[in-house]
């Protein structure tokens, strides 16, 4: 028979019917449940920093999970249209949870799995701009959308490619946007306004 | 240090390095680990409502965590097509996890935090004039907007479709909608198109 309720000084360990605390760990032979009732919080903190709160309606959040949205507010004129990759530029910066974006990239800070996706709007374009692929980059893999730039645009004037992945990332990996216009000269431009036009966002899921 | 102690003072336990004071379960030193053996999980509720789970497989799930999935099964015709910008209506929801879609068209965030926003509207019956388009979601921080040559996404005027998603922030009871325009058409006779197959859809969830 299983001894219950139980101090053991000798193995350190404090036993609650199946529930054992012992060292740092809490464990038990079968499912192991924290509950609060009402309205109360579940809360992890490092000392008084909150980390994930899990309220009682069952709202997840993690504060300061990994994450990023920046944004370009101008015009970048005359940087692709002849098949030059133009790596794609975003003097704004929405939020960045853990300061990972840094000149135009964003590094993972640990392994794991992360969502991203972005948006470039072009404009200026010329009649023998025919495609145009937007690359989203990463350290282990390139991931490429394509489109007829000129025809998906207005006469040559704002049109918008995207692209939205969940990769795998190592820890330093980078990923960043890079836009290659081809079948004409440098004169095509990458449009940016106070409305998101061109941005790029990410979150670490997992 | 006292260690494997019950006080009735301070209404503490503590074994070895963790303590258990009040409502709290801290350590003083190293990882606090949750564990259990063989098919069992760790769950966290409230009252017999599981709000997360985690399984043996390391399976992680948040049952409740605020997510929709609405979509338009009827078309609704002749709304743009001169440059009018029409507030997209999802009249149908797939889900709704903590009932934060309302009136069709409008998600309302439940808890500050970051989300994922993503939509897909389809159009038809284009003429080709109708060489400008423009889909939104604003949200109470952002408008994020893809513009694109309507026609030209289409098959001949018929059935073409635009789509934009990403992750942003938003404060507790902030909103956010969908808005589509077509323009340089004579008149608004492009119509937005519905079905049970979705093709016109708005979809968020919590993230963190």
């Amino acid at each position: 028979m299983t001894e219950q309720n139980k101090i053991n000084k000798y193995s350190k360990q404090l036993q609650v019917n199946d529930l054992s605390l012992s060292a740092n760990t809490i464990s038990s032979s079968t499912d192991l449940i924290f509950s609060s009732d009402a309205t109360n919080l579940i809360k992890f903190e490092n000392a008084t920093v909150p980390i994930l709160n899990l309220n009682s309606n069952g709202e997840l959040t993690n504060t300061f999970q990994d994450s990023f949205l920046v944004s370009s507010n101008i015009d970048n004129l005359n940087v692709t249209g002849n098949g030059i990759t133009f790596t794609l530029t975003f003097p704004v910066i929405k939020y960045d949870i853990g300061n990972n974006f840094f000149v135009d990239s964003f590094t993972a800070p640990a392994a794991g799995l992360y969502y991203f996706s972005c948006s470039c709007t072009f404009t200026g374009l010329l009649s023998g701009m025919t495609s145009a692929r937007l690359n989203l980059f990463t350290s282990l893999q390139t991931y490429n959308s394509f489109t007829n730039a000129f025809k998906i645009s207005t006469s040559g004037s704002l049109g918008s490619v995207r692209n939205d992945i969940i990769t795998k990332m190592d820890a330093g990996d980078l990923c960043n946007m890079q836009l290659t216009i081809s079948g004409s000269s440098l004169t095509a431009d990458v449009s940016g306004a106070s409305t998101l036009r061109t941005y790029f966002s990410g979150h670490r899921i997992a | 240090m006292k260690k494997n102690s019950i006080n009735n003072i301070s209404s503490s336990i503590v074994v070895d390095t963790l303590q258990v004071q009040n409502n709290n379960i801290t350590t003083s030193s190293g990882t606090i680990v949750l564990k259990t053996l063989n098919s069992d999980q760790i769950q966290f509720t409230n009252g017999t409502d599981i709000l997360m789970s985690m399984t043996s497989s390391g399976q992680f799930t948040t049952p409740l965590q605020p997510a929709f999935l609405a979509y338009a099964n009827a078309a609704v015709t002749a709304v743009t097509g001169n440059n009018t910008e029409v507030v997209i209506n999802f009249n149908t929801e797939k889900f709704d996890i903590s009932n934060d879609f309302s009136a069709s068209n409008l998600f309302t965030a439940p808890v500050t935090g970051k989300y994922i926003l993503g939509t897909n509207v389809t159009f038809t019956n284009l003429s080709s004039a109708m060489t400008a388009c423009r889909l939104s979601v604003v949200t109470s921080n952002n408008t994020f907007e893809v513009l694109a040559n309507a026609y030209e996404l289409s098959n001949s005027g018929t059935n073409g479709s635009i789509s934009l998603n990403f992750s942003c922030d938003m404060d507790v009871t902030d909103t956010a909608q969908v808005l589509f325009r077509i323009s340089n058409g004579a008149a608004d006779t492009a119509n937005i198109t519905g079905s049970a197959d979705l093709e016109t859809y708005f979809y968020g969830k919590l993230l963190s």
